[in-house]
């Protein structure tokens, strides 16, 4: 009896080239539900932003008829680009649910979908269904991806979740699709751009070529065309990064509870000096990555493309002025797919997670129990050591990935 | 004349079955003299919470007691049949007994915790003499005494999974939880003064909080907001992770054998605390019990063991003082750290590499054959 069950439990399914136990259809069973239940617990949630931005927004876009319609509408402040209008939109004239449960819903879609894509990036390193499983299980109970839009309501999940996919895709060597990818993310937010040094340098080592760069304004216009039916002027549409670039909604403090670098000099002094020449220091350092990772000669493996696209995006959001809270959650899906490149630093995705959920626990519950410079400090050295460490890589040659 | 004298107390000599020299029966002798010394200071203390049938306590005083003594024997025998060290099997021996947090949870609190972490030892004793099936009867006892035994939970599933025992057994570890949760918490009908005890110790804590005095990630992300959302939360969490840690083992080829077993349940009870909701300051006896073996079996881990004892006393002085001197936001950060050196020294299976250069399980089974 014991063995006839153990014996179900490890047989072995084929489906195409993938196989799989029984026991791997239980576990990604039990985590797909375990990871649903822990988001229905959190359902009742209402954070501030939701109060001040989103529902405000929804009822203007009600107010407009909602759908296509609905878009034409004018507010009198908005930093999402029409993509997710639109979807705000829909959900502004949705008969079902109400509207906060609906944007969660679409944030929860979406925190699948990134599941998926890491599954993904797991199976194409380990060719371990197992694996693959763990991997999307472990972004689904990541604390910052269940906050992020099942307790928040905030939808950094969806470009978040078009960027794995193109990691994904570029680790598969096919950057045509790899760069749609990129473009529908950088359609739904500007935060995409913290990653595109990585393209640099994969177009630098002839990875992808300065054509398929073409597919990201192409996807951002291809994202417009529902505010242009609806009658919005193109360069309205346009200037809705530029409007987020200046910061003009985020001046009164250089870091918004992200553990960065402004939380070890100060938030609060110099916010304009500081707030221009920060932009000027992130160019810098990430000038400075750019030109060692492009002058050197040495071969571009998959797990080099995760640890360099991981490193640059924690050298912008350390450096960079006015990051939000939940501006480290590229760092915290790239540092889960890193852990199965090296799971003996499994301690990078647990620090790093650790460091972007200290900013959710000051904004959502407004308690600051550890001084935030504490968890910039950690951030700061796993910043070195994962920069040690892909200097090191790059100087073996990296010929094994 | 000295050196005969040293020579004396150092050179052993066969008692009955046993190789013995007369230093080692003065720690058999002195140890639980101290221990008893110890415990016999504090004795007199009650705690508010258990005034109100305060004679019961004192009964349950004296079980605990018994069952100090006991476990210090059973972690002794454990060590040696582990290392096959004699002095580290004293040592064993003589540590748990005088172990703070064992001294004040049974003398001094009278909660009787050594009762469930000896059948608990016991069980994965048990399991790594390769009788596993025994090994459930005692986890369910166990499990029976504290919901706190719940954390080594992902070891009998691995142990399953490696025919190491039988399903028909798990119905003890089921009977354990029923026969406490059906019977005991919920009708009352057995007044047992352990869940007398913690019946009273729940109902003093006046307002449901994410962690009672433990310091675990609500000490770091606060421990009275979002009390109910977080509570499910991580209640999923913790099932999700005790899911995927047992399973990533059995991915990764992981054999449960005596040279890893302790260091993965020692792993396992701190690493479940720390995302587990509504801990209290008691949560981590058994994680320091389990590490006393682990320091012995791999001496470099003596850091953690000693560090895991001083972070549980002062969760227990967080409870009898009121206040803790330390905040807990810092004292988590260093169990953080603790489970950190935990997890890559089991997760990189250097404990599986480490008795591998050092000595195979058979070199020591035949050392420790009588």
């Amino acid at each position: 009896m014991d063995d006839k069950i153990r014996s179900l439990l490890t047989r072995h399914f084929k489906v195409r080239k993938i196989e799989f136990t029984t026991l791997d259809v239980l576990l990604f069973l039990a985590l797909s539900g375990l990871a649903l239940m822990m988001r229905y617990a959190l359902r009742n949630v209402v954070a501030g932003d939701y109060k001040m931005f989103f529902e405000p927004w929804v009822a203007i876009l009600r107010e407009a008829g909602g759908g296509i319609k609905g878009l034409a509408a004018e507010f009198e402040y908005v930093d999402y680009t029409t993509p997710y209008l639109t979807i705000l939109s829909f959900i502004s004239i949705c008969p079902f649910l109400n509207t906060l449960l609906l944007m969660k819903l679409v944030s929860i879609f979406f925190d699948f979908v990134a599941a998926f894509a890491m599954m993904a990036i797991v199976h194409d390193r380990t060719k371990n269904t197992t694996y693959a499983i763990l991997g999307y299980g472990a972004l689904l109970l990541a604390p910052t991806v269940v906050a992020n839009g099942a307790m928040w309501a905030q939808c950094d999940i969806i470009f978040s979740s078009f960027v794995l996919w193109s990691v994904y895709f570029m680790l598969k060597d096919r950057p045509n699709i790899s760069m749609i990818f990129y473009g529908i993310a950088f359609a739904f937010k500007l935060q995409t751009f913290f990653i595109l040094p990585l393209f640099v340098i994969l177009w630098m080592k002839g990875k992808v070529k300065l054509k398929h760069f073409l597919w990201v304004p192409a996807m951002y216009v291809v994202g417009m065309i529902p505010s242009l039916i609806a009658g919005k002027s193109f360069w309205e549409l346009i200037s809705v990064y530029f409007f987020q670039a200046n910061g003009a909604m985020d001046i009164y403090a250089l870091s918004h509870k992200f553990p960065n670098i402004y939380q070890l000099i100060g938030t609060d002094t110099f916010l304009f000096e500081y707030a221009d020449a920060g932009i000027w220091v992130t160019l810098g350092a990430l000038m400075i990555f750019l030109y060692v990772f492009a002058r050197k000669d040495y071969e571009m493996t998959g797990e080099l493309m995760l640890r360099m696209g991981m490193l640059l995006t924690m050298t912008v959001v350390f450096f960079l002025p006015h990051m939000h809270e939940r501006y480290a959650i590229l760092v915290d899906l790239l540092a889960i797919a890193y852990f199965f490149y090296r799971p003996e630093k499994f301690y990078i995705p647990l620090l790093t997670i650790l460091c972007s959920f200290a900013g959710y626990t000051v904004y959502l519950a407004q308690n600051q129990i550890l001084p935030m410079y504490l968890y910039a400090i950690v951030f700061m050295l796993l910043l070195f050591d994962h920069a040690v460490s892909c200097l090191k890589m790059i100087r073996r040659g990296a010929v094994n990935g | 004349m000295d050196k005969k004298i040293t020579e004396f107390i150092v050179t052993e000599r066969k008692i009955g079955k046993f190789h013995m020299a007369p230093i080692d029966i003065l720690l058999i002798v002195f140890a639980p003299v101290f221990a008893m010394m110890i415990r016999f200071q504090v004795i007199g203390y009650t705690p508010s919470v258990t005034y109100s049938f305060a004679r019961l306590t004192e009964s349950l005083k004296v079980v605990s007691i018994v069952f100090d003594l006991l476990l210090s024997l059973l972690v002794g025998i454990y060590v040696y049949r582990l290392t096959g060290h004699k002095i580290r099997a004293y040592l064993g021996y003589a540590i748990t007994l005088l172990l703070p947090v064992l001294c004040a949870g049974s003398a001094m609190w009278g909660m009787g915790d050594s009762i469930y972490i000896f059948f608990a030892v016991l069980s994965l004793f048990l399991l790594s003499e390769g009788k596993g099936n025994a090994s459930l009867v005692s986890y369910g006892i166990s499990l029976f005494f504290s919901r706190y035994a719940f954390f080594l939970l992902p070891i009998y599933a691995i142990a399953f999974m490696q025919k190491k025992n039988k399903l028909i057994y798990f119905i003890a570890p089921v009977c354990g939880v029923w026969f406490r949760n059906g019977l005991v918490s919920r009708e009352g009908k057995l007044s047992f003064p352990i869940f007398e005890a913690e019946r009273l110790l729940t109902l003093t804590r006046g307002e449901t909080r994410l962690s009672y005095n433990w310091p675990n990630i609500y000490q770091m992300i606060g421990t009275d907001k979002f009390v109910i959302e977080y509570g499910m939360v991580a209640r999923y969490l913790v099932m999700a992770l005790m899911l995927v840690i047992a399973l990533a083992a059995l991915a990764k080829g992981r054999e449960l054998k005596k040279t890893n077993l302790a260091a993965f349940a020692a792993l396992l009870s701190m690493l479940i605390p720390f995302v587990m909701p509504q801990m209290d300051e008691r949560s981590g006896i058994l994680a320091d019990v389990l590490l006393v073996i682990v320091a012995l079996q791999y001496t470099q881990l003596y850091y953690v063991a000693i560090l895991h004892v001083i972070i549980s006393y002062m969760a227990y002085s967080a409870y009898f003082k009121g206040e803790s001197v330390v905040p807990f936001s810092y004292v988590a950060i260093v169990n953080l750290f603790l489970i950190v050196v935990m997890l890559l020294f089991v997760g990189d299976g250097r404990c599986i590499r480490i008795s591998c250069h050092a000595e195979s399980e058979e070199e020591i089974a035949k050392r420790t054959m009588p």
